[in-house]
């Protein structure tokens, strides 16, 4: 017993001895420091880890396409141009010329092929499969030129390359288990701004210029990615300057603003958080429930005070990150208790002996899954118990470890829990196929609208720009009037920077790393 | 034992035992220390068995215009980051944690009890089983195992005490053993069964008497080591799962802010500290006056 409360006391010392303000310093010049939550294995085909494996890989690794700084349009990074051809079905890139890998070998179409027929192939355990289903085969009718043949149209093929879709080279790879790759990871070969030069697990990746990089000589000469697992450590790193760049949450943001060396940059995510409603089950199969859920959560209130970041409130599963596609007219519903209620005793709903009210002999109870550990997610999960419980429902919250929360989550057609929280993050390519049909590989709450089903169908093949947004606005009308799922808000990413940082393209750190080249720290 | 009790016999018997007592307490009130960890828990565990009494504000109502608001008349303590009363949630979470603190100690006894009592009277191959039984058990990483059993059985407040009770009997089974065996020999032992008593008879009303000082010690320390493990693995989000308020849940809640409203930690950081070494000022204090080799001192 005394030994464990003289642990607690050192443990509890060092933590006030680490809140000491140090002065901030910061790095050296011409060297940026990353924080990444996890050390990397930089597989450019499972990609392990994912999100700290994809911040390195975006700067070792070229992709075909990326997203312009300030609009997110698509545009050329190994590819110059492309057009398509077959309705969609097919797409011709040509590739941009004299671009070396960092062997000096000479990137050719034949990596393309190589990168993308692997990506689909079965055997392979690629990460992002899913964004380049249907396609058939990768013609190369030169060394510079790529086309890629699909089963069905995809129009939105440029925003999906530039999304984790980094090319390999064939050279080195060839005949290799792609699934494990021991060599290569050990010393990485890409086309990108930066070439693999050491990595120290639990420490950091240490990347340096690549002065033969097609866009341009970086203007810093090293990138270090440092493994930082605790966030309480990022915001003290921050603070001193051992940090230059990190993604931080709201709360950790104004207990940063104080610091005189960071500033703040808020993006808004092509993505949504919502509180999945199993519409399998009932009573999530009646839509006046769902409406009544709807009106009778303050959306705004959590938004503003257990999420903050500047999150907008979603009135539908499209962030501004879409772009054109986004029907602004569907504003997101009112917080109307009195509606609510009313949505509920128009379903048949009346006050059981315990007030909790029922219909047909049946109470209005249903459990609420979140996963275990995120403080917001938890005091959304249990904001939205207490609001519900006001309307009369019986609402339990179940906390669970986050490989149940995934296992009982996302089956389909229907996944095992009443409702959840839970969110998705895509590219900014609108097709919500996914999510929004009937038997979609996410829809795990069962939605199922056949005007929405073939509205997305109709889109998918469409190539035409007018005609595609066209069809987008309307089936979000459709998915707005049903209410499959309680959209609460859209996520952004806020990005703490040092001042030191200049040059760094207005897009979040995901799709500014490509550009990397371009920043400096004098 | 006072010489004197013994001698005299049958009426003298009472009185000597009332003596005892009156020795004991004496003994104990000269332990400043102990006396005030024991007025502690006292209030402690009366503010918690009392605590929907006290007019407090619901300890799970959260309030988002209220967020991690100063003290004041309405908030005591302030309010927490969903704007929950901290005063409300630190005697209702004193609730939680105690109960389960004490609920597993009584496993941890009932189960030390049995199996020392077992292996204490019958000796032979069940003494062996137990006794290795007991320090395979005392070489197994406790605290791990129960994050384990949690994990894979899912945490509700009846596993997380069978596992907190279940991973504590160990001490309790080796002094009620060690008791049993040095009251064995003694001549009344020896005279109860020469006059026939059976050996259920002997063991209750003979040689368990003998350990229950030594029990009660063992059973306050252990109070210390159930609390620690509940915050711990609450703490670790495996205790008692939210909204229900314990200390560990609120500290694990409270880590979160440290930098914007550090007394969030420090409110239930303190409870603990103050719980766990009061039950252990009070164990020490206990085995110093009820050991009977201090008697007379």
């Amino acid at each position: 017993m005394r030994r464990v409360l003289g642990a607690v006391l050192a443990v509890s010392l060092a933590v006030v001895i680490g809140a000491g303000d140090a002065r901030a310093q910061g790095g050296p010049p011409g060297v940026l420091q990353i924080a990444v939550i996890s050390d990397v294995t930089l597989n450019p085909f499972t990609l392990p880890q994912q999100l700290p494996t994809l911040m390195v890989s975006k700067v070792i690794f070229g992709t075909l396409t990326r997203y312009q700084p300030g609009d997110g349009k698509p545009v050329g990074d190994l590819a110059a141009s492309w057009k398509t051809m077959d309705d969609g079905r097919a797409w011709e890139f040509k590739l941009r010329p004299g671009v070396t890998w960092h062997d000096g070998k000479p990137f050719t179409a034949a990596d393309v092929k190589f990168t993308l027929e692997n990506i689909v192939n079965p055997q392979v355990k690629a990460l992002f499969r899913s964004q380049l289903q249907g396609l058939q085969r990768v013609d190369t009718p030169d060394d510079l030129t790529a086309r890629l043949v699909f089963k069905d149209p995809m129009p939105a093929l440029p925003i999906v390359l530039g999304y984790n879709i980094y090319i390999a080279p064939k050279h080195l790879l060839d005949g290799k288990d792609l699934n494990t790759l021991d060599e290569f990871i050990r010393q990485p070969v890409g086309t990108g701004p930066f070439k693999f030069k050491e990595a120290v697990k639990g420490s950091h990746v240490a990347v340096e210029a690549n002065p033969a990089y097609h866009g341009g000589a970086p203007k810093l000469h090293t990138v270090v990615f440092k493994v930082v697992p605790d966030v309480n450590s990022v915001v003290a790193q921050l603070r001193t300057g051992e940090l230059d760049l990190a993604v931080v949450t709201a709360n950790h943001r104004d207990t940063l603003a104080s610091a005189p060396n960071l500033a703040f940059k808020v993006t808004v995510l092509p993505s949504t958080f919502y509180l999945a409603l199993n519409n399998a089950r009932w009573p999530f199969n009646d839509r006046l429930v769902r409406h009544a859920l709807m009106h009778g959560l303050n959306r705004e209130l959590m938004v503003q005070r257990l999420v903050r970041g500047d999150a907008p409130l979603a009135g539908g599963p499209y962030a501004d990150a879409f772009g054109p596609y986004v029907n602004k007219d569907l504003k997101p519903y009112p917080h109307d208790v009195g509606r609510a209620k009313a949505l509920l005793a128009e379903a048949g709903f009346t006050p059981g002996a315990d007030g909790v009210l029922q219909k047909d002999g049946k109470r209005l109870a249903f459990s609420l899954m979140v996963d275990k550990g995120n403080p917001e997610r938890e005091q959304i999960a249990l904001y939205a118990q207490q609001s519900w419980k006001q309307l009369g429902a019986d609402v339990k919250v179940d906390v669970e470890e986050w490989s149940v929360y995934i296992k009982r989550g996302n089956q389909i057609p229907s996944g095992d829990y009443d409702a959840r929280t839970s969110w998705r993050i895509t590219s900014a390519d609108p097709d919500k196929t996914a999510e929004y049909t009937t038997g979609g590989v996410n829809n795990h709450y069962a939605y199922s609208n056949p005007e929405v089903d073939a509205l997305m169908a109709k889109a998918r093949s469409t190539v035409e720009e007018g005609a595609r947004v066209a069809i987008f606005r309307k089936l979000q009308e459709a998915i707005y009037r049903d209410v499959p799922v309680v959209w609460i808000y859209h996520q952004t990413e806020i990005l703490a920077m040092s001042k030191r940082v200049k040059g760094y393209p207005d897009l979040g750190i995901r799709d500014a790393l490509p550009w990397v080249h371009q920043i400096a720290v004098p | 034992m006072d010489q004197t009790a013994v001698l005299e016999g049958g009426m003298a018997r009472d009185a000597g035992a009332e003596r005892g007592v009156a020795d004991a307490w004496r003994r104990f009130r000269r332990n400043r220390l102990a006396v005030v960890a024991f007025a502690y828990l006292v209030i402690v565990h009366g503010v918690a068995a009392l605590a929907p009494w006290f007019g407090l504000p619901d300890p799970e109502a959260m309030d988002l215009l209220n967020q991690f608001s100063p003290p004041s008349s309405e908030h005591v303590l302030g309010t927490d980051e969903t704007g929950r009363d901290v005063l409300a949630r630190l005697v209702f979470g004193a609730r939680a944690s105690l109960a389960v603190g004490l609920a597993a100690m009584l496993v941890a006894v009932a189960v030390g009890t049995a199996l020392g009592a077992l292996s204490g009277f019958c000796g032979g191959w069940p003494e062996t089983a137990i006794m290795r039984l007991t320090d395979g058990m005392l070489t197994v990483p406790t605290f791990f195992l129960a994050l384990l059993v949690l994990a894979v059985f899912g945490s509700n407040i009846g596993n997380v005490v069978l596992v907190i009770g279940l991973t504590g009997w160990m001490v309790v089974a080796r002094v009620v053993r060690a008791e049993i065996l040095r009251a064995l020999p003694q001549e009344f032992v020896v005279a109860s069964r020469a006059l026939g008593a059976s050996e259920a008879r002997m063991l209750v009303r003979h040689l368990l008497p003998q350990a229950l000082p030594s029990v009660i010690v063992a059973a306050t320390l252990g109070v210390a080591y159930a609390v620690l493990t509940e915050s711990a693995l609450s703490y670790l989000g495996l205790g008692v799962q939210a909204p229900t308020p314990t200390w560990g849940n609120m500290l694990s809640g409270a880590q979160h802010y440290v930098w914007k409203s550090p007394v969030l930690a420090l409110y239930p950081g303190a409870a603990i500290m103050l719980t766990v070494l009061s039950y252990n000022a009070l164990g020490d204090a206990l085995s110093d006056t009820l050991d009977p080799r201090h008697a007379g001192s």
